[in-house]
């Protein structure tokens, strides 16, 4: 009975370390085949354009194009340089505010906030791309042919902008001269300001010859200083030289976020 | 003869252990020159350069960009197979089929979204939890069931700011509010792949895209918060819900996965009744007050939730100076059932959760 049990426990363990050895392996062969990228980014530049359009629309929207310069100082690290313009305007839903505003009989009120335009912009920030990986099944089967290989990246800069604000409720000129008439000119400001940038992105490589082409889906926040008045008198804010109608700065305005969506293609050198 | 037996059935279990030790050296005299990428690691994975029959000594173009050089030239480790790879050798760059690390078949999961978070909200504001259950039918299709509870439900500072400063606002189906909700429907995992985290952490995935249908829960504002108190709401009663969605399955172990979605939730708002009354059982509730006697003597049909308008609102304190007096709100629910409104809402969620696969 003793040798019984001998050989059983000899068998296994020596048995045991046969598989293990041999699922080791193949974790080996697995983690080898993601780990040695078939794209490498260290030490390339990288030009791109991005196109962008703001996902939640309140009172404004931008559609935005940007140019992307980057330098990949190391595999999951680059300095990134985004400059680029914005076609911005009102929504349909600030003009019907504005117009509703100005048939109301309110005198006095406060100015809405988040009315400020990102015409142009420039930051310069990091990208972290941590993550580096391939995509496969229905895209590998019926698609394409080949595993799609992509990085996930955060980025994160700071910069300036340059901005354009049309009130919806503070009316300069009116048709007749009184308030209650159509409005032919609003409260028109600009400004440069400080921006902050951030963004969530995926950059697929194209499994094109030279390995140079990638294409890039990312979620970006433009965050800049907001800025209104408060108590204006409508009455007043048609005086010349009273734009403001009295109304003074709010003290703590707070921040605007500009969420927008961006695709952009990327040549790396 | 019985020890005889149990001795050649160890030995046959142990033989594996000793013939894997032994693979690697065996082979290597037979791969003296570098070989094409085996069949069973790239006949199906993109395309690369593949080996050449004679290493050129002299000259040595330097390496094309994007290249792997996965190690030192010329050595015996470059020879060296894992697996029938040559994962040393500098002139070949291994690539593997995908292959699952979990199997889904016939599993079930459940998921847990403690984070659900309205990402679209111009005139509302969502954030809620969500219950899921999904049945793995096959690899790539299963059948799912949510189940959601927004406990923020309120309308977006934007429309409050509307309110107080143009004394404008959207319309009440514009602005309508989901509750909760539940639905069904399948879910399809198209594609897979993995991803490693800083060379040293690999992690296998997949998306996921989901459709379904179902109902929710809806409620308007009627009075906005301000110097009367917080804000007040109606119920407008179920409607039909229809799900889609797309996210990604992220697995760590064979038990438990993390879930990051996109649910798009749309339904069609209307406000024809308030509390389950129309415009005729709010008009006569009404015209009760206005005369100084108790709602609850009005006419009004049998859907009608009267109580929702009788007595006051304490809002749970024992400062009696801030009831609000619920007939108040008459007034505001006539008004949103007298100009009906429809529209269709998208709720566009956040859903980050933890799932537990059985």
């Amino acid at each position: 009975m003793r040798s019984i049990s001998a050989l059983v426990l000899v068998a296994f363990f020596t048995a045991g370390p046969a598989f293990a050895a041999e699922e080791e392996q193949g974790a080996l062969v697995e983690k080898v085949a993601v780990k040695n990228r078939l794209f490498n980014t260290r030490g390339r530049f990288e030009l791109g354009l991005n196109l962008g359009f703001s996902v939640l629309n309140q009172l404004t929207e931008h559609y935005t194009g940007n140019l992307n310069i980057s330098f990949n100082f190391v595999e999951t690290f680059a300095i990134e340089l985004l400059a680029g313009g914005s076609y911005t305007r009102h929504t349909s839903l600030a003009n019907q505010v504005a117009d509703n505003f100005n048939k109301s009989n309110v005198m006095s009120s406060d100015d809405l906030s988040n009315l400020w335009e990102m015409v142009a912009n420039g930051t310069l920030g990091l990208r972290w791309q941590f993550l580096y990986g391939k995509i496969g099944g229905l895209l590998q089967d019926v698609l394409l042919g080949n595993p799609i290989h992509f990085q996930f990246y955060v980025a994160v800069g700071g910069g300036a902008g340059f901005f354009k604000r049309e009130s919806v409720v503070i009316c300069n000129q009116t048709s007749t001269g009184r308030v209650g008439g159509e409005c032919l000119q609003y409260l028109t400001e600009t400004k440069a300001s400080p921006v902050v940038t951030l963004a969530l992105g995926w950059r697929f490589f194209l499994p094109t010859i030279g390995n140079n082409h990638s294409l890039r889906v990312e979620v970006r926040d433009f965050s800049y200083f907001d800025s209104y008045v408060e108590n204006f008198n409508r009455a007043a804010a048609l005086t010349p030289g009273n734009e403001l109608g009295n109304g003074t700065p709010v003290s703590n305005p707070g921040i605007s976020n500009l969420v927008q969506v961006h695709v952009g293609y990327s040549y790396m050198f | 003869m019985r020890t005889a037996l149990i001795t050649l059935l160890s030995l046959t279990v142990a033989a594996p252990a000793f013939a894997f030790a032994g693979d690697a050296p065996a082979q290597e005299p037979a791969k003296a020159e570098p070989a094409p990428a085996p069949a069973a690691a790239s006949d199906d994975d993109e395309d690369e350069p593949t080996a050449k029959p004679e290493p050129k000594p002299e000259p040595e173009k330097p390496a094309a960009l994007g290249a792997v050089d996965t190690g030192p030239k010329g050595t015996g480790e470059s020879q060296k197979l894992v697996s029938g790879a040559p994962l040393y050798n500098p002139n070949v760059a291994v690539h593997i089929v995908e292959q699952k690390e979990f199997e889904d078949k016939w599993k079930r999961e459940v998921s847990l979204f403690p984070a659900v978070a309205q990402v679209n909200g111009k005139f509302s504001n969502h954030v809620g939890a969500a219950l899921g259950f999904t049945w793995h039918l096959q690899e790539n299709f299963g059948l799912m069931a949510m189940g959601l509870f927004n406990y923020v439900n309120v309308q977006s500072g934007f429309n409050n700011e509307l309110i107080d400063k143009t004394r404008q606002e959207a319309q009440a189906a514009t602005s309508q509010l989901l509750v909760g909700g539940a639905f069904a429907g399948v879910e399809v995992t198209p594609f897979y792949g993995k991803f490693v985290f800083y060379d040293s952490y690999l992690v296998h995935f997949a998306v996921v895209l989901s459709a379904g249908a179902g109902a929710g829960n809806t409620r308007v504002q009627l009075k906005p918060a301000n110097d009367a108190g917080p804000a007040t709401y109606g119920d407008t009663g179920w409607r039909f819900l229809a799900e889609i969605g797309g996210g990604f399955r992220v697995q760590f172990l064979k038990w438990i996965t993390l879930r990051l979605e996109l649910r798009d939730l749309v339904y069609a708002a209307t406000v024809s009744q308030v509390a389950g009354c129309n415009l005729t059982d709010l008009t006569a509730m009404d015209e009760e007050d206005r005369a100084g006697r108790p709602v609850t003597g009005a006419n009004v049909s049998g859907s009608c939730n009267v109580d929702r308008f009788d007595g006051f609102e304490t809002w749970n304190d024992e400062d009696m100076g801030n009831d609000y007096k619920r007939s108040r709100d008459l007034a505001l629910a006539r008004n949103l059932v007298k100009d009906q409104s429809s529209d269709v809402l998208n709720n566009l969620g956040f859903y980050l959760g933890v799932s537990f696969v059985f």
